[in-house]
C-alpha cells in the first residue's frame, strides 16, 4: 500500500506541474479577446451569447492535452521495473483516474453549476476525446504526425530549411490548431450557407490572425537553449533568422485566411509580428509543445490586438495600401530587432519540463 | 591559428575563466580539466557564443566579437548542448547548414552521404532528432561541424557517449584532417584518446591555465601529469561512507 501511495503522490505532483504549463492561456491574445467579449456583454447587462461559441472551441482544443492518461507520465519501462504485484498495478490503474484534471474539473462543475447536464456533457466529451487519444496512441498517431511533418515541402533559397523548421514548430502549438478550427468553421459558413454575409469574412480572417498572434511574441521559445546556440553558430544575421520565422508565421496564416480575406488577415498578422519581435527577442517566454503560447499582456498583447484590428479594419475601407505600409513597418522591425538579437547575449538555458516522472 | 589573450569570464561572484592566455599554432590541441574547471565556458567564448568580460579571442586572425560572421564561416563547432532542433531529421540538419554556408545542392548531397556513411548514421538519416539516441545526436552535430569544410574545429567533449567503433573512426578522421591543415581544438576527459591524438595539451584548474605544452615535450605519462595538475582521485575506502550498501536487503 505504501508503494501505491508513494507513486500516486508523485503522479499528483507531476499532474499539478503539468497543469501549471496551461497558465500561459491567461496571457494568450485569444483568451483575452474572449474575456473582453464576456466583460463587455456582462457590463451591458446581457448574456455573453456571442462569446459562447469561442469558449466552446477553446474548451474543445484544451480537452485534448487535458485528456491524456495520467499514468503516461510514468515512463512505461519505469513502471515495468518497479516491483509491483498484479493487484497493485490494477489498483494503480484505477486510482490514477482520481488524479486526472478532467475528473477534478467535472467534479467542480457538478458542485458549482446548477445544471448537472453541463458537467455530464463535459465528462462525456472528455471520455470520447480520451478514447480517441488512446486509440490513436495505439495506432502510433504521434509517429504518423512526425512522418506527416516530413512531407511539408521545403521552401527554396538559403533560408528555406529555417522556414520549414519554424513551420513545423508552429504545428506543435495549440494556437495553430485553434486557428485551423476557426478557419475551417468560417470556410464552411462561407461555402455551405445559402446567403453568407460577405462583411463577416474579414472579421473571421482577423479572428484567425488574432488566434495566432500570441505566438508572434514567442518566436524563439520553442528553440530552447540548443536551437538558439545553433542560430548563433550559423553565419546568418539576426534579421535573416527573424525573416525566416516571420515567413513561416505568415505562410500558415496565409493558408488559413485564403478562403476568407487575405488582406485583412495578413494586415493583422504583420502588425502582430512587428509588435511581437520586441518580446520574442528580449524575453524568450517559456513555451511547451501542445500548449497555448503565452505572451506579455501589457503592452505587447493589447497593442497587437488593438493595432492589428484597427489596421485590418482600415484596410477594408482604404484598400491595399495598408498591408503594404504595415509590411514595410514589419521589415523595419525585422531589421532593428535582428540587430538587437545579434548584440544580445544568448538566454540562459530553459529549465527542462518536469511534468513527467523518469 | 588560435590566439587567446587574458580571457576572463565571471558569473556573478564566481570566476569561471580567469586571465587565460594561450596560442595554438595548428595540429590537435586538447583542453583538459575536471568538471567545472571552465573548459566549456572557454570553448563557448572561443566559438563566439559567449562574450568575454575581459581579453580577446582571435581565430585565423578574426576577432570573435568584432567579426562574428566571418569567423562563423571558417569554424566548425560541436557545442556542449549540440545545438540541434527536435523538429528536423538528421539529414535535414545537414540540408539546413549547406545552403547557409553557400554550398550547392550537389555538394550538400555528396558531403551528406559521405559524412553519414563515415559516422555510421545512414540508417538514421530520416529520423527526427528527438527520437535519436545521444550518440546519433552527437554524430549529427559533428557532421554539421564538418560539412562546410572549416579551417578550425572546436569540439566540446566529442567522444562522450560515442560507441567505441565510431570513436575510433572519429579519432582517425580528426588525425587525418589535422594532417590536411585543419586545426582541431577539443575538450575531453578520455585520457587514452588525448594521448593518441593530441599534439598540444592545455590543462585548466579553477579557470586558470596550469599547463600549456606540446605533447612531444612532455616526458611523463599523461595520466600522472593530469592527476598531479588537475587533482588526484580520492583513495580512501568510499564504501565506508555508505554502510547500508553492505547490509542484507530487507
Amino acid at each position: 500500500m505504501a508503494a501505491l501511495i508513494a507513486i500516486l503522490k508523485a503522479l499528483r505532483r507531476a499532474v499539478l506541474r503539468d497543469l501549471r504549463t496551461f497558465r500561459s492561456i491567461k496571457v494568450n491574445n485569444f483568451f483575452i479577446f474572449v474575456a473582453l467579449l464576456i466583460w463587455a456583454a456582462v457590463s451591458s447587462g446581457v448574456e455573453p451569447v456571442s462569446a459562447e461559441p469561442l469558449i466552446i472551441l477553446l474548451a474543445l482544443v484544451l480537452l485534448f492535452p487535458l485528456s491524456t492518461d495520467p499514468l503516461r507520465k510514468i515512463p512505461a519501462w519505469r513502471l515495468r521495473l518497479w516491483p509491483l504485484t498484479r493487484w497493485q498495478r490494477v489498483g494503480l490503474r484505477a486510482a490514477a483516474a482520481a488524479v486526472s484534471p478532467i475528473v477534478w474539473i467535472a467534479a467542480a462543475l457538478l458542485l458549482t453549476l446548477t445544471r448537472p447536464a453541463i458537467a455530464f456533457a463535459f465528462l462525456v466529451s472528455a471520455a470520447a476525446i480520451h478514447a480517441l487519444v488512446f486509440s490513436t496512441g495505439k495506432l502510433r498517431a504521434p509517429k504518423q504526425f512526425w512522418i506527416a511533418l516530413r512531407h511539408i515541402a521545403r521552401p527554396p533559397g538559403r533560408l528555406g530549411s529555417l522556414i520549414l523548421l519554424n513551420t513545423r514548430q508552429m504545428l506543435t502549438v495549440l494556437d495553430t490548431y485553434l486557428a485551423i478550427v476557426l478557419s475551417v468553421g468560417a470556410t464552411a459558413y462561407r461555402f455551405f450557407t445559402p446567403h453568407p454575409d460577405a462583411a463577416a469574412f474579414p472579421i473571421m480572417a482577423i479572428l484567425v490572425a488574432l488566434t495566432l498572434s500570441t505566438y508572434a511574441q514567442a518566436l524563439f521559445s520553442l528553440d530552447r537553449g540548443p536551437g538558439v546556440v545553433r542560430y548563433r553558430l550559423l553565419p546568418l544575421c539576426g534579421w535573416q533568422i527573424l525573416l525566416a520565422k516571420d515567413a513561416a508565421f505568415l505562410g500558415i496564416l496565409f493558408i488559413l485566411v485564403l478562403p476568407l480575406s487575405v488582406p485583412a488577415g495578413l494586415t493583422f498578422g504583420l502588425a502582430a509580428l512587428a509588435v511581437g519581435h520586441h518580446v520574442s527577442v528580449f524575453s524568450y517566454l517559456p513555451l511547451q509543445r501542445w500548449r497555448f503560447a503565452g505572451g506579455r499582456l501589457l503592452p505587447a498583447g493589447i497593442i497587437q490586438i488593438v493595432m492589428g484590428a484597427v489596421l485590418a479594419m482600415a484596410e477594408q475601407r482604404v484598400g491595399l495600401s495598408i498591408p503594404w505600409v504595415i509590411a514595410a513597418v514589419d521589415a523595419v522591425s525585422i531589421y532593428a530587432y535582428g540587430g538587437y538579437w545579434d548584440r544580445a547575449a544568448p538566454p540562459r538555458r530553459h529549465a527542462p519540463s518536469r511534468s513527467s516522472l523518469s | 591559428m588560435i590566439d587567446c589573450k587574458h580571457l576572463t569570464k565571471r558569473f556573478g561572484d564566481s570566476v569561471a575563466v580567469d586571465d587565460v592566455t594561450f596560442q595554438v599554432p595548428g595540429g590537435v590541441c586538447v583542453l583538459l580539466g575536471h568538471n567545472g574547471a571552465g573548459k566549456s565556458t572557454l570553448l563557448r567564448m572561443m566559438a563566439g557564443l559567449l562574450a568575454p568580460d575581459e581579453g580577446e579571442v582571435r581565430i585565423l586572425n578574426l576577432d570573435s566579437t568584432r567579426k562574428p560572421l566571418a569567423l562563423r564561416r571558417q569554424i566548425g563547432v560541436v557545442p556542449e548542448d549540440l545545438g540541434l532542433f527536435d523538429s528536423l531529421t538528421v539529414q535535414e540538419h545537414l540540408e539546413l547548414c549547406g545552403p547557409v554556408y553557400g554550398l550547392n545542392r550537389n555538394e550538400i548531397r555528396e558531403r551528406t552521404a559521405s559524412l553519414l556513411g563515415m559516422l555510421g548514421i545512414e540508417k538514421d538519416r530520416n529520423t527526427f532528432l528527438d527520437r535519436c539516441s545521444h550518440g546519433v545526436r552527437k554524430k549529427t552535430a559533428f557532421a554539421m561541424a564538418l560539412l562546410h569544410n572549416p579551417r578550425v574545429l572546436l569540439l566540446d567533449e566529442p567522444f562522450e557517449g560515442i560507441d567505441p567503433v565510431s570513436s575510433i573512426a572519429i579519432q582517425n578522421l580528426l588525425a587525418a584532417i589535422s594532417q590536411r591543415g585543419i586545426t582541431v581544438f577539443f575538450t575531453s576527459h578520455i585520457l587514452p584518446v588525448v594521448s593518441r591524438l593530441a599534439t598540444d595539451i592545455i590543462v585548466i584548474r579553477e579557470g586558470r591555465v596550469v599547463l600549456a605544452a606540446a605533447v612531444a615535450r612532455i616526458s611523463r605519462p599523461l595520466d600522472d601529469l593530469y592527476f598531479e595538475l588537475a587533482g588526484a582521485p580520492a583513495t580512501k575506502d568510499l564504501t565506508g561512507d555508505l554502510p547500508w550498501l553492505r547490509s542484507s536487503p530487507s
